[in-house]
C-alpha cells in the first residue's frame, strides 16, 4: 500500500473535520474576539445527540437504509446544537460583552465543564460505539484505500464550506457579519442589529460543529463525553494557525493540521531514526503551530497588522 | 531640497546659540508601495519649539514613529546630539533623551495618574527585583525620589488633584496633560508632542500654550505636530511642512505661511 | 479574609497581625478536629495552589501575558525533585538543595520558552504557551524510551518526603508535649513558603518592576515609548512566574511521594487561571482567595451526596459525578455577577464606581 497517498487521504479527511470546527472558532473570534472555549463541547454534543437518535432508530426500525438513519441523526443534532449555541451566547457571553477581557473566557470554560458533565450524566462515562448503519465500502486508489465514510466526509465538508463562503460573501446576513467584524460600533450605527448578527454567528458555527461531531464519531467509530476537548483544542489551533478571524485561514489551518498530524504519525519514526514513535504526533502538530506563529505572529493568512502608534 | 536661510530670518541673538539637537538626514520610509517619507531632512535646535505641520496623511506621525523607534526606517540617519537613534528600539531612544506623546493618547488606563508618571521614571531608575523585595536602602531612596518628582510633575501640568484617580477616568484635557507629565518624568532633552491640543477647548488650549512656553523657558526643546494653525504660528520658532511624505518648506512661521507651495498644499485660504 | 485584605492597604495593627498568625498556626488543628485529617491534607494542597496562582498572577495578572502552559513549570519542578530524590535514579539529595534547584531550573525554562513568544499578542500567545504545556506533558508521557527518564504514564514513585534537619515530614513528631502529624508539619512548611511568595509578590507589585509589568499589560507600545525594555521585563515576568511554579512543583512531588504526567495536564493550567480570574486578577488577596476556593470547593461539593439524602431521602446522582457540573455552574455564575472577580482590586472597584457615578 502506498503510505504517502494513504496518509494524504487520511490527513485531508481529518483536516476537513478540523476545518469545519475551526470555522466556528474563527467566526466567533472574528466578531467578538472571544475564544469560544465551549465550541468543542458543542461538537461533542452534536455527536452524542446524533448517536442517540441513530441508535434508537436502528433499534426501532432495523430495516431502514443507513443513509436515512444517519440523516435523521443529523437532522436532530443540528437544531439541538444551534439552540445550544444560541443559549450559551445569550446566558454566558452576552452579559459580559463589556466586562474585563478574561471574564468571558472563564465563563466559556465553565460552560465547557457543564456540557461535559451533562453529557456524562446522560450518556455515561464509557465510549459509545457508532451504531452499525454506515456503508462499509472501501475503494482502492493507486495503492491506497479510501472508505465511503471518508468520501462522504470530504464531499460534505467541501459543500458546507462552499455554502458558508456564499452566505458570508453574498447575503445580507453575511454582509452584516463582515461589517460587525470590522467594527461593532460602526455596524450598529449603520443599522445592523449587532445582537442578531452575533447570535446568528453562534448558530451557524454550532450547526457546523454538529455536523463535524457526527463526522468525527463516524470516522473513529465512537463517541465520548470528553471527545470535544482535544478536538476543540486542535480545531482552535488550526484556526490560529491559519490566522484567526479569517474563514479561509480556518479552512487552510484545519487541512494543514490534519495533514501534519497524519504525516507526522506516519513518518515521525523514520525521521527520528525510531527515537520518537507515532504517539508524538500531537507534539508534531504543536511544534508546527509554534514555529508558524513565531515566524508569522498573525497566522498564515492573518492580516499582518502594523501596530498603529 | 536645500534648507531656507533660517539663520538670517531669526534674530541675530538666536543665531549665535544655534546648536543642532536633533538631526534628521535624508530619512525615507515606505509601507509596501506607499512612500510615507521621502528623503526628509531637518534640524531641531536646542531650546526651540519646532513645529511639524501638513495635511492629513502627510507623514507627520510616521516621522514621529520613525524618530522614536516604533518604525524602522529604510534609509537615512537620525541623531540626537551625537547619538544615532535609527535602528534602536523605542526604550533606547527614550534613554537617549527623546520622549513623546501620542496623537490618540496612550496612557496606562488602569493605573492611577501618579503611577503613570512613576512609570515615566523607569528609564532613569535602576532598582531590580532584589532591591524591591528586600527594600534595600538604595531602592527606598530611589522610590522616594521618584514619588517626589512625580508629584511635582503632576502639580506642574496642573493635575495634582487627580494623582490617585485612574488615568482612564480623567477628563480628556487632563489625560493629555498627564501624558506630557509622564513624558517629562523621563527627563528628555527633546519632547515630541503629537497633536497635544487635539480635542481641547479654548481655555484648555490657552493653558497648554502657557505650559509649553514654560517648558521652553526651562530649557526643554519641543517638537510639535499640530493642526491648530493659530497655536502653531504663535508658538513655534520654526516650522517644517510635510506633504505626501515630502518636506515642502521650512522656516519661521512668517516665511512658511507666505510660501506659495505651502499655501497650495495645506494652508489654502483658511489661514491667511 | 478581611484582615488579609487590609494588609495590603494600611499598616496593620500588631494585634491584628498577632491574631492572624495565631489563627494560621492553629488552623490545621481546628480543621483536623472539625473536618478530619483528609482536610488538613487538602489545606496543604490549597497552599500549593496559592503559590501556583500567585506565580501565574505575575505573568497574567501583572504583565498581561495570557499563559495557558503554566503547568509545564510546575511539572518541571516536580520532575526535577523526583529525579534527584527517589529510587528512580537512585539519587537522594537533600530537600533544601533540590527545591531551589528545581525552582531555578523552572525559572530558566520560563525564559527559554518565553523568548520565542515575545512578538506574540493576546490569544496567539495563549495558544503557543498551551502548545508548550502540551509538548512538555507529551514528552513526560513518552520519555520512558529509549532512556527511561520519566517512567512514562506510570510516573515516578517513592519520592523522598521532605526531611529538614533530621525531621521527616512523613512521620509525626512530638514537640513541647504536642504531637504534630506529618500533614501538620507539612502545613507549616508550606505556609512559610506561601507567606514568602505572598511577601515577594506584594513587594514586587508596588515597585519599579511591578509598575513596568502593569504598564506593558495596559499598553505595550506606550510602555516601550516610556523607556521600558519590554522584552526583558516580559522575560522577567515569565521567569518569576515559572520559579514559583517550579517551587510548588518540588513541594508537590515530595508531598505526594508520587508524580505522573496526568497531574500536569492542560486542565490544571486552566484551573490555575480560573483561580486568578475568579478571585480578582492582579490583586493578591483575590488571587489567594480564588486559589483556596477552587481547591476546596470541588471537595466540599462531594458532600452533595449528604444533601441529596437529607432532601430527598436517597442519592439520585453520584456526588462525584455531580460536583464538576456544579463547579462549572459556579464558574459561570461568579463571572456573571462579579466580572472583575470576587475580590477585585481597589482600582477595579474604583473603575466600576466611576462608571456608575
Amino acid at each position: 500500500m502506498d503510505i504517502f497517498l494513504q496518509q494524504l487521504i487520511n490527513g485531508l479527511v481529518l483536516g476537513s473535520v478540523y476545518a469545519l470546527v475551526a470555522l466556528g472558532y474563527t467566526m466567533v473570534y472574528g466578531i467578538l474576539e472571544l475564544i469560544n472555549f465551549a465550541h468543542g463541547e458543542i461538537t461533542m454534543m452534536g455527536a452524542m445527540v446524533a448517536l442517540a437518535v441513530i441508535g434508537a432508530l436502528a433499534l426501532a426500525a432495523p430495516g431502514l437504509p443507513g443513509v436515512l438513519v444517519l440523516g435523521a441523526g443529523l437532522v436532530v443534532a443540528i437544531p439541538v446544537c444551534m439552540a445550544l449555541g444560541l443559549l450559551i451566547e445569550r446566558v454566558a457571553y452576552r452579559p459580559l460583552r463589556h466586562a474585563p477581557r478574561l471574564a468571558p473566557l472563564i465563563t466559556a470554560i465553565g460552560v465547557s465543564i457543564i456540557l461535559q458533565n451533562i453529557a456524562m450524566l446522560i450518556w455515561g462515562k464509557q465510549y459509545i460505539p457508532f451504531p452499525d448503519v454506515l456503508p462499509q465500502g472501501r475503494h482502492e486508489v493507486l495503492g491506497a484505500a479510501i472508505t465511503d465514510v471518508q468520501i462522504a466526509i470530504l464531499l460534505l465538508t467541501m459543500s458546507i464550506m462552499l455554502m458558508l463562503i456564499l452566505v458570508v460573501q453574498k447575503t445580507r446576513l453575511g454582509r452584516a457579519m463582515r461589517a460587525t467584524a470590522q467594527s461593532r460600533q460602526v455596524a450598529s450605527l449603520m443599522g445592523v442589529d449587532v445582537n442578531r448578527v452575533i447570535a446568528s454567528t453562534f448558530v451557524i458555527g454550532s450547526a457546523l460543529a454538529a455536523v463535524a461531531g457526527v463526522m468525527v464519531s463516524a470516522y473513529y467509530g465512537l463517541a465520548h463525553y470528553y471527545m470535544g476537548f482535544l478536538l476543540g483544542l486542535k480545531a482552535f489551533s488550526a484556526a490560529v494557525l491559519g490566522g484567526i478571524g479569517n474563514l479561509g485561514g480556518a479552512m487552510l489551518g484545519g487541512l494543514l493540521l490534519g495533514l501534519i498530524e497524519s504525516f507526522g504519525a506516519g513518518y515521525i519514526g523514520d525521521l527520528t531514526g525510531g527515537f520518537l514513535g507515532s504517539h508524538y504526533q500531537d507534539v508534531f502538530a504543536f511544534f508546527v503551530l509554534i514555529a508558524v506563529l513565531v515566524f508569522r505572529p498573525s497566522g498564515l493568512l492573518g492580516a499582518r497588522v502594523v501596530e498603529r502608534a | 531640497m536645500s534648507a531656507p536661510k533660517v539663520g538670517n530670518l531669526l534674530s541675530s541673538k538666536l543665531d549665535a546659540e544655534l546648536t543642532p539637537l536633533l538631526t534628521v538626514s535624508a530619512v525615507s520610509k515606505a509601507f509596501g508601495g506607499l512612500q510615507a517619507l521621502s528623503d526628509i531632512s531637518l534640524q531641531v535646535h536646542a531650546g526651540e519649539i519646532f513645529g511639524l505641520i501638513g495635511p492629513n496623511g502627510a507623514g507627520k506621525t510616521t516621522l514621529f514613529n520613525a524618530l522614536t523607534g516604533l518604525y524602522s526606517i529604510d534609509r537615512g540617519e537620525i541623531r540626537l546630539n551625537d547619538a544615532r537613534l535609527d535602528g534602536r528600539p523605542p526604550h533606547q531612544v527614550l534613554q537617549a533623551g527623546l520622549a513623546r506623546t501620542f496623537q490618540n493618547i496612550r496612557l496606562f488606563a488602569e493605573m492611577t495618574a501618579l503611577e503613570n508618571v512613576l512609570v515615566g521614571r523607569h528609564a532613569r531608575t535602576t532598582s531590580g527585583v532584589v532591591g524591591a523585595v528586600l527594600r534595600l536602602p538604595g531602592t527606598r531612596r530611589e522610590e522616594a525620589d521618584s514619588h517626589e518628582r512625580a508629584h511635582a510633575l503632576l502639580r506642574r501640568v496642573g493635575i495634582a488633584q487627580h494623582a490617585d484617580r485612574l488615568a482612564k477616568n480623567l477628563p480628556y484635557g487632563d489625560q493629555r496633560r498627564l501624558e506630557i507629565a509622564r513624558a517629562l518624568a523621563t527627563e528628555p532633552s527633546l519632547l515630541a508632542l503629537d497633536e497635544p491640543a487635539a480635542g481641547m477647548n479654548k481655555v484648555e488650549r490657552a493653558a497648554l500654550r502657557e505650559l509649553l512656553l514654560q517648558l521652553q523657558a526651562d530649557g526643554l526643546t519641543l517638537l510639535l505636530i499640530e493642526h491648530d494653525v493659530k497655536l502653531v504660528m504663535g508658538l513655534c520658532t520654526r516650522l517644517a511642512v510635510l506633504d505626501y511624505g515630502v518636506k515642502i518648506a521650512e522656516g519661521t512661521p512668517d516665511v512658511v505661511s507666505r510660501d506659495p507651495k505651502v499655501i497650495a498644499a495645506y494652508l489654502g485660504d483658511e489661514a491667511i | 479574609m478581611s484582615s488579609v485584605l487590609s494588609l495590603n492597604k494600611t499598616q496593620p495593627h500588631w494585634l491584628v497581625f498577632g491574631l492572624l498568625a495565631l489563627g494560621l498556626a492553629l488552623l490545621p488543628f481546628l480543621v483536623d478536629a472539625g473536618l478530619g485529617r483528609s482536610w488538613v491534607r487538602l489545606l496543604d494542597l490549597a497552599l500549593l495552589y496559592v503559590m501556583l496562582a500567585l506565580g501565574l498572577n505575575i505573568v497574567v495578572g501583572y504583565a498581561g501575558l495570557l499563559d495557558l502552559g503554566y503547568v509545564a513549570f510546575y511539572a518541571l519542578g516536580a520532575y526535577v525533585y523526583a529525579w534527584l530524590a527517589s529510587p528512580h535514579f537512585g539519587l537522594h539529595l537533600p530537600f533544601w538543595a533540590i527545591l531551589p534547584l528545581g525552582a531555578g531550573l523552572a525559572g530558566l525554562f520560563g525564559v527559554l520558552l518565553g523568548t520565542p513568544t515575545l512578538r506574540l499578542r493576546g490569544d496567539y500567545l495563549a495558544i503557543v504557551t498551551l502548545g508548550f504545556g502540551e509538548i512538555v506533558r507529551i514528552f513526560m508521557n513518552n520519555l520512558n524510551t529509549p532512556v527511561n527518564l520519566t517512567n512514562g504514564p506510570q510516573g515516578i514513585n517513592l519520592i523522598d518526603p521532605v526531611r529538614l534537619g533530621g525531621v521527616s515530614l512523613s512521620q509525626p513528631h512530638t514537640l513541647f508535649g504536642f504531637t504534630f502529624s506529618g500533614v501538620h508539619l507539612t502545613y507549616y512548611l508550606f505556609l512559610l513558603l506561601t507567606l514568602a511568595v505572598i511577601f515577594i509578590s506584594m513587594r514586587l507589585e508596588n515597585s519599579r518592576i511591578g509598575r513596568a509589568w502593569v504598564a506593558i499589560r495596559e499598553d505595550e507600545i506606550a510602555a516601550a515609548a516610556t523607556g521600558i525594555n519590554t522584552r526583558n521585563l516580559k522575560l522577567l515576568a515569565f521567569a518569576m512566574g515559572a520559579t514559583f511554579g517550579g517551587l510548588a512543583g518540588g513541594l508537590f512531588a515530595s508531598f505526594q511521594g508520587f508524580i505522573s504526567p496526568e497531574s500536569f495536564n492542560l486542565m490544571e493550567s486552566i484551573m490555575i487561571l480560573c483561580m486568578i480570574v475568579l478571585g480578582g486578577m492582579g490583586h493578591i488577596p483575590g488571587v489567594i482567595f480564588g486559589a483556596l476556593l477552587l481547591t476546596l470547593l470541588p471537595e466540599a461539593l462531594r458532600y452533595t451526596g449528604d444533601w441529596q439524602r437529607n432532601l430527598f431521602g436517597q442519592i439520585y446522582v453520584d456526588p462525584a459525578d455531580l460536583r464538576m457540573l456544579l463547579f462549572g455552574l459556579a464558574l459561570v455564575a461568579v463571572m456573571l455577577y462579579r466580572p472583575a472577580g470576587l475580590i477585585p482590586s481597589a482600582r477595579r472597584r474604583q473603575e466600576f464606581a466611576d462608571a456608575k457615578g
